[in-house]
């Protein structure tokens, strides 16, 4: 990990990336770390990141969660890389699994957020075009309406029922397998 | 995708959204504090990556939600990128005594021919499948092998959950008095399709069942009125030079929800095409279409 690490930190010393958030933080991110967006990475094929790479839809405290997570991400990734060649089959299996399950214990730390944060992830994670990312945080949602009625999904979302009483009765009618 | 999101904004503090009040007090409060939805802020690209995370039943749940979701939901486009998850594969579903030599995945790989006993009739835990046997393939090299005999449907969940989602016994057709002999011919969308044989001394006739599996609703299709020499039907050892019928099943919820049946009948003399329309229940009201059949040609189904 710590090898790891200063690797990727020698290597993102040729190429850093400037994000700059709606609010205009700046943020420096490893070429390594902004390519996990597949947004920013087209951008650095088209050789447009010069100057730095305007975000006007992410705010810095969102952006700074998202970058923690892409360099989270993004060290895995090239850990597993340096891993493979270094150790025999059984160590590095031992090693890919203790990264894997430290992955998923960081993944989880990192969707202990409200819910608004949650939808500015899902929002930034869509904007920002990061697989893992969106999976991950609309895979949160969609846990947390899984098995609620719609009415429990209104309440939760507060969102206004604009279904008039025939038009409901008629999706159930149609769909009554899915409340039984 | 990612511009629908550039348009609608995510929340930057000068943005539209941040005037929007639906959306301006969540992103302020917390999870609990929270009194208007956040839902109604995020663009529907977002939404559909979220709601083609829930599984069928919860989607379908998820349409009365609101119009806005409905629509989603239902929404042509969209509707490929919600579930359509691989959840397993149906194999071997032949219950009671029936030959059919069909080359597809849901093919009935029995070799059971001649043995139309009916002393098994309605013996629902007749589990005498053998489960090595992988479906695929089974009707090119059942012949002669000695088969398998299965006289009940096995399901490869692929999903890994202990309960599949569907009965592959199909137990609450199996307790239908009316349904007999019944194998899975094919599937679209979702729905099923079973032949059933009727042996008499005028021959073999087929009438269908398509069927829900998930809702468990059933619709019984009248045989077309086509009836096969049982001595032609049985011979069909020497694949598309002998008889056979074959049935296809058209069914696209979004289109509508009827569904339609194709039939397709040759021998090494006549080929013939019906279909069947659930929302006329009958069979093509068109003149038979009837040709030589050329040797060696064969029926082709390509399924949208």
């Amino acid at each position: 990990m710590a090898s790891a690490g200063s690797g990727d930190e020698k290597a993102a010393a040729a190429a850093m990336i400037t994000l700059i958030s709606s609010d205009n933080e700046k943020f420096e991110v490893t070429e390594a770390t902004a390519t996990l967006s597949q947004t920013i990475r087209h951008m650095i094929e088209d050789g447009c990141t010069d100057g730095g790479v305007p975000l006007p839809n992410v705010t810095s405290k969102i952006l700074a969660r998202v970058i923690e997570y892409c360099k989270k991400h993004a060290t895995a990734a090239a850990g597993e890389e340096g891993s493979s060649s270094s150790f025999s089959d059984a160590a590095f299996l031992e090693v890919d699994r203790a990264f894997l399950e430290e992955l998923e214990e960081f993944d989880d730390a990192f969707l202990e957020v409200d819910r608004a944060t949650l939808f500015d992830l899902i929002l930034a994670a869509n904007y920002l075009d990061i697989k893992g990312l969106l999976n991950l945080t609309c895979q949160k949602v969609a846990d947390s309406v899984k098995g609620k009625t719609p009415e429990q999904i209104r309440e939760m979302y507060n969102i206004v029922n604009d279904l008039t009483p025939e038009e409901e009765a008629e999706i159930r009618r149609e769909t009554q397998w899915a409340f039984e | 995708m990612a511009l629908q999101a550039t348009e609608q904004g995510s929340c930057p503090p000068r943005s539209a959204a941040d005037t929007d009040p639906t959306r301006r007090p969540l992103a302020l409060g917390g999870m609990d504090c929270s009194k208007r939805g956040a839902v109604a802020g995020i663009p529907d690209d977002a939404l559909v990556e979220i709601l083609s995370r829930l599984p069928a039943k919860f989607l379908c749940r998820s349409k009365c939600v609101s119009k806005a979701w409905c629509g989603l939901i239902a929404d042509r486009l969209r509707c490929r990128k919600l579930p359509l998850t691989l959840e397993g594969f149906f194999y071997g579903c032949v219950y009671e005594s029936r030959d059919e030599d069909r080359d597809d995945l849901f093919c009935g790989c029995c070799d059971e021919r001649g043995s139309e006993s009916d002393d098994e009739d309605g013996s629902e835990d007749d589990k005498e499948g053998s489960s090595e046997n992988n479906g695929k393939g089974c009707s090119e090299d059942g012949d002669g092998s000695g088969g398998c005999k299965d006289k009940s449907g096995h399901f490869i969940n692929l999903l890994g959950e202990s309960v599949p989602l569907v009965d592959p016994l199909f137990s609450l057709l199996r307790k239908q008095p009316e349904i007999k002999n019944f194998t899975l011919l094919d599937s679209c969308n979702g729905l099923l399709l079973f032949g059933q044989t009727w042996y008499s001394t005028a021959g073999v006739t087929t009438s269908y069942i398509v069927y829900n599996p998930a809702t468990e609703h059933w619709v019984p299709v009248p045989s077309s009125g086509f009836t096969s020499n049982p001595l032609e039907y049985y011979d069909s050892d020497d694949d598309d030079e002998e008889s056979c019928v074959l049935t296809y099943l058209i069914f696209d919820p979004v289109m509508s929800s009827h569904f339609q049946l194709i039939e397709f009948y040759h021998n090494s003399e006549v080929a013939l095409l019906r279909t069947y329309s659930s929302e006329t229940e009958r069979w093509g009201d068109k003149p038979r279409e009837r040709r030589r059949w050329k040797k060696g040609g064969k029926w082709v189904c390509i399924k949208p």
